[in-house]
């Protein structure tokens, strides 16, 4: 009780001190040095842009500090909020009709190479301003740069974590697994004394049941697509996908609904205390796993690197970078926005300072590995560091997505229909080897 | 066949009362008619002696077998309705042969018989067509035929001939008189048209209000009116109704006229019945009261003189052959053998 | 002005607004289907194709000659299901009285959901863990406890059809009410006096009565399946494996996901030329033409 009053003390502490900080460097603002490289004398006093953004509690963040940046530049910001599973074709209507606005948009990481075309590239504004990829994980660098140019700030960003029931393996003496191997072995007692399994999730819904099994692959030493050729029917792969189909239908360690279950529904399992491990996002942990509905405590769920199938784990990234539209009509105040919104200080006062929402996400290697950070968050981005130094990103093809789809669908026919891996990862490959190859 | 028993027969709904505790026997192979206006529960009474309506209190007896619980489909009746009731999308033969089909009847002794029907109602040319290509009329005869093609224990007939136009109407009667005639099968009529009551019934059954208010021969009906309802509703023009009172054997009018003398003893609100046929015409100065012409109408078979004497208003049938004009004074006197007095309030007849 | 001008003056707007929403959307849609329109590469149409989107959805692409075979699967169930519950439903509540006319009222609610809002909570509903279709089921019929049902093949279709039903049954329902309602009471009281029971009565006498507002439903309802989205993306995601994804969610994918716009249009004009057919045929079926005697 009184270490987490002493915390709490902490976390005000830090925030005083943030927020004076800040008061200090509005008072500095008149005399002509604003931060973030952002250009004094208000040259764009009475711009607006607008800036397109999905639904998530950091962008909320952004749009309630966003005062202090209008203050400073004079340019106004208007959010424009879509749901994420509408984004997508938000962005590619607003391609198709060549609209100026949004001026500021944010997509995933894997759009990239079929939205470069009506993205800015920043390489010269970030080389002017002194900003560099180097304060972000390679994967969420690599994640917003195509062909050498980089065409977005990466503003939202994931790093895969497994969460577990510390009580419970503590509970039974079990240690936090670090292979595959162990997680089955923890697992299975796990279900046989308490009747929790594992919230996996194999439904094809969006694609997203492929982002468990590409660490199998890539820590089994498979590969996606190499040198243009589709490799993940490789032997590396199928024998990825039938473990991963194994720990359904032979290791019986998932918690039942599997199949048919996405992600959300996986990290609400575990917040519903259905469920003893998760494998996914960091974000789940904030707003899922120790969501406003659970009753579990947040001493009661543990977190690590995900597991590792052979010596060493790999894990996958992804990010949402921020980009400028290239038929904007006011690039450089777009340009200033990205730079404040994109600052380190902005995203570490926005997992701190969570008023009454769990913002969870950063990408700042300095913010990860920060200690107020850490304090704040229980240690999340400290563990989320070690998983992204390992990580990976899809392949940057214009037909990924597709292809990702083809995987998601053989692999959720592998396990709800008992159909053989070689064969479904063969038609996958087949039809994706065809995307790959269109000019 | 059969005769039909209905015995304390009530239909409610709600509070609404559409056949109040009637009590009715039905002759085997009678010819019956339910008269009376719109409203007065005699459709409801034979509804639910189809089986189409269940009675709320009371019992309905098939030759003194008790066919309450009995579906429609099992009472072995037969049914013609105001507005047919064909099957549009069958063909005439279709019609016909749709009782005997959902029976299971064999189907040569389907064909023979609906040859049969079909050509008792004169309508075997017509068997391939659709309802909608017939008229009126050859519905009527379609509905008919359906309704004869089996033997029913009861036909029911609901107002069968009352979307024909007038000469229509006349005739299909006569043939519906000529066809009952030949099957001799129990027969229940529902009309509000007492022509069709008087030309038609062996007995005739008025109704008003959900109760019964006499019942007999038409003639009976028509000569010896149990009350005011039923003298008012049997025959046509309407019975003159005059209200008034008896005094020193007379009939004494509103107005204060006196007008014929009654045998009943003094007593006050009476109403005076006489048809118009009882109604004879002087020239001026006989009968038994002056009165002026109101109106003259030439039906051709007859003239119709309505008649003014102070207040009071009556229609005469006279001779084809009368010439009046209007406001022209007559002579007027009532055949003393053909008046019928009812109590103003009770509405009952006053008998002497 | 001429009589005739004047008439063409008058149907003038219509024949626009016409034009604007309905022929231009298509017409654009055929033009594209026989280009090369790659999203990622143009925001406008490209090379003119000839048939190479056609052939290769026909002859070079199984996945799309499955959605069409699940499409079709899901036609025959939605279509079959739909229509029987909602003239049960009909059958149930086509009387007078108020309280038909205000449960005819209530029942209708279902229509008036969004599909999006619907298929998010029967997904929600259908979940192992958390939903009170899959508690109920599993508590009436304790050895389907443990079906995972959007994780079956066969299962997530039925689900897919029952979900759709949900929703649609309920406004069928006052279609085939309405023509109920206006079948003559005295034609099915003729077949009850002439010896036919309920059982008949509905066979010979009312169903074939009801028959051309049936098939007005039934080519609606055909027509709405045929367009299957909401449900797919929703509840199955296409799944298990490619088992739900149906031609609308199939193109939809092809266009907003493999960006591949020319060939999405030629998937979706195969779709309307399909429509077009089952309609056609649906009507030579259920009207044929009449010989006037």
């Amino acid at each position: 009780m009184r270490r987490l009053h002493e915390k709490t003390g902490t976390i005000l502490r830090s925030t005083l001190l943030g927020t004076v900080a800040s008061v200090m460097t509005f008072g500095t603002a008149l005399a002509e040095d604003l931060p973030y490289g952002l250009k004094s004398g208000k040259p764009y006093d009475g711009t607006k842009i607008t800036y397109l953004a999905p639904v998530a509690t950091q962008y909320e963040g952004h749009s309630e500090r966003v005062a202090e940046f209008t203050d400073m530049t004079g340019i106004e910001v208007e959010f424009e909020f879509v749901p994420f599973k509408t984004l997508l074709e938000k962005i590619l209507s607003v391609k198709v009709a060549g609209d100026s606005d949004p001026d500021v948009i944010n997509y995933l990481d894997a759009w990239g190479p079929a939205l470069k075309d009506m993205l800015v590239p920043l390489d010269d504004q970030m080389d002017a301003d002194g900003i560099s990829m180097d304060r972000y994980f390679a994967a969420h660098a690599a994640g917003a740069t195509y062909d050498g140019e980089v065409y977005g700030m990466p503003l939202r960003g994931h790093a895969q974590l497994l969460f577990y029931r510390k009580d419970l393996l503590e509970k039974h003496g079990l240690d936090v697994p670090v292979t595959w191997d162990d997680l089955v072995n923890v697992a299975a007692v796990i279900k046989e004394k308490e009747g929790l399994g594992v919230a996996n999730y194999y439904s094809p819904k969006n694609g997203q049941n492929i982002f468990t099994w590409v660490n199998l692959l890539w820590s089994n030493g498979g590969e996606l697509i190499a040198d243009g050729k589709v490799v993940f029917n490789s032997p590396a792969g199928v024998e990825a996908l039938q473990y991963y189909a194994d720990l359904e239908n032979k290791f019986d360690v998932n918690t039942s609904g599997a199949k048919s279950r996405d992600p959300y529904e996986s990290s609400l399992s575990v917040g519903a205390g259905n469920s003893a491990f998760f494998m996914g996002w960091w974000w789940h942990y904030g707003s899922r796993i120790l969501g406003k509905n659970t009753t579990l405590q947040a001493d009661q769920i543990g977190f690590t690197g995900m597991p590792a199938y052979g010596d060493k784990g790999v894990t996958f990234a992804l990010s949402m970078p921020s980009g400028i539209n290239v038929e904007s009509d006011d690039k450089e105040a777009a340009w200033e926005f990205l730079k404040w919104v994109s600052n380190p200080d902005l995203e570490k006062r926005n997992v701190i300072e969570k008023a009454d929402r769990n913002v969870i996400v950063a990408l700042h290697k300095s913010n990860l590995t920060d200690e107020d950070v850490n304090e704040a968050n229980r240690g999340l981005h400290m563990a989320g560091a070690k998983s992204l130094a390992d990580s990976r990103i899809f392949p940057q093809l214009e037909s990924w997505p597709e292809i990702q789809q083809l995987i998601a669908n053989a692999i959720s026919d592998v396990v709800s229909n008992g159909t053989d891996p070689q064969e479904a990862l063969d038609t996958a490959a087949a039809a994706a080897q065809k995307l790959v190859d269109q000019k | 066949m059969a005769k039909v028993t209905l015995r304390n027969v009530s239909k409610r709904w709600g509070a609404f009362i559409g056949v109040d505790n009637q009590s009715l026997v039905v002759e085997d192979k009678e010819f019956f008619v339910l008269l009376g206006p719109s409203g007065c529960g005699k459709t409801t009474l034979m509804r639910m002696i189809s089986g189409l309506e269940m009675p709320t209190d009371g019992d309905i007896e098939f030759d003194g077998q008790r066919v309450n619980d009995e579906l429609a489909k099992d009472r072995d009746v037969a049914m013609v309705f105001q507005n047919y009731g064909l099957y549009p999308h069958m063909t005439v033969h279709g019609n016909i042969a749709y009782p005997l089909k959902v029976r299971g009847t064999p189907k040569g002794e389907i064909e023979s018989r609906v040859q049969e029907a079909a050509r008792q109602v004169e309508m075997l040319d017509f068997l391939d067509r659709k309802p909608r290509a017939l008229s009126g009329g050859q519905r009527q005869r379609v509905a008919l035929a359906r309704a004869i093609v089996r033997k029913p224990r009861v036909f029911l007939m609901d107002e069968p001939l009352s979307n024909l136009d007038a000469k229509l109407r006349v005739s299909m009667r006569a043939e519906l008189k000529h066809l009952s005639n030949a099957l001799k099968i129990t027969t229940i009529y529902v009309t509000h048209d007492q022509v069709e009551a008087m030309t038609l019934a062996d007995r005739v059954a008025v109704m008003k209000k959900g109760v019964i208010q006499q019942l007999g021969p038409p003639t009976e009906i028509f000569d010896d009116p149990a009350n005011l309802f039923v003298a008012g509703f049997i025959g046509s023009p309407a019975m003159n109704l005059i209200n008034g009172s008896v005094r020193n054997g007379r009939f004494i009018t509103m107005g204060g006229t006196s007008t014929v003398a009654v045998n009943t003893p003094d007593r006050e609100r009476v109403v005076l019945g006489v048809r118009a046929e009882d109604i004879l015409v002087h020239e001026e100065g006989g009968g038994d009261l002056n009165v002026s012409v109101y109106a003259y109408e030439n039906t051709g078979e007859n003239v119709m003189l309505t008649l003014q004497f102070g207040q009071q208003r009556v229609t005469a049938r006279t001779d084809r052959g009368l010439r009046k004009k209007q406001d022209e004074k007559v002579g007027l006197s009532f055949n003393p053998d053909r008046l019928y007095l009812f109590d103003a309030d009770t509405e009952e007849r006053i008998r002497t | 002005m001429t009589d005739r001008s004047f008439k063409y003056m008058f149907i003038a707007p219509a024949f626009l607004l016409v034009s604007a929403t309905v022929l231009y959307p298509l017409l654009y849609a055929i033009w594209t289907s026989f280009h090369e329109w790659r999203l990622s590469k143009s925001r406008a149409p490209t090379d003119f194709v000839w048939f190479e989107n056609y052939a290769r959805a026909f002859f070079d692409d199984p996945a799309f000659l499955q959605s069409v075979g699940v499409t079709f699967t899901f036609i025959i169930g939605s279509v079959v299901s739909a229509i029987l519950v909602a003239l049960l439903i009909a059958l149930l509540l086509s009387r007078q009285g108020k309280i038909y006319t205000v449960t005819r009222t209530i029942i209708v609610l279902p229509f008036a959901m969004s599909p999006a809002l619907q298929g998010t909570s029967f997904r929600f509903f259908l979940n192992q863990e958390f939903g009170v279709f899959d508690r109920l089921i599993g508590f009436i019929f304790p050895f389907a406890a443990e079906i995972d049902w959007l994780g079956d093949s066969t299962w997530a279709m039925i689900w897919l059809i029952l979900t759709d039903t949900w929703h649609w049954a309920p406004f069928l329902s006052l279609m085939l009410i309405g023509g109920l309602l206006s079948i003559p009471r005295d034609t099915i009281e003729a077949a009850s006096v002439d010896g036919a029971s309920a059982w008949m009565r509905f066979w010979t006498v009312v169903l074939p009565q009801l028959l051309p507002v049936l098939a007005i439903a039934c080519v609606l309802k055909t027509i709405f399946s045929f367009k299957m989205f909401e449900y797919v993306y929703l509840l199955t995601g296409g799944g298990p494996g490619t088992s739900t994804a149906t031609l609308t969610y199939y193109a939809y994918r092809q266009g907003f996901h493999a960006y591949d716009m020319g060939y999405a249009s030629a998937i979706a004009f195969v779709l309307a030329i399909l429509l077009i057919g089952v309609s056609v045929v649906y009507f030579r079926l259920l009207f044929p033409k009449e010989k006037e005697v």
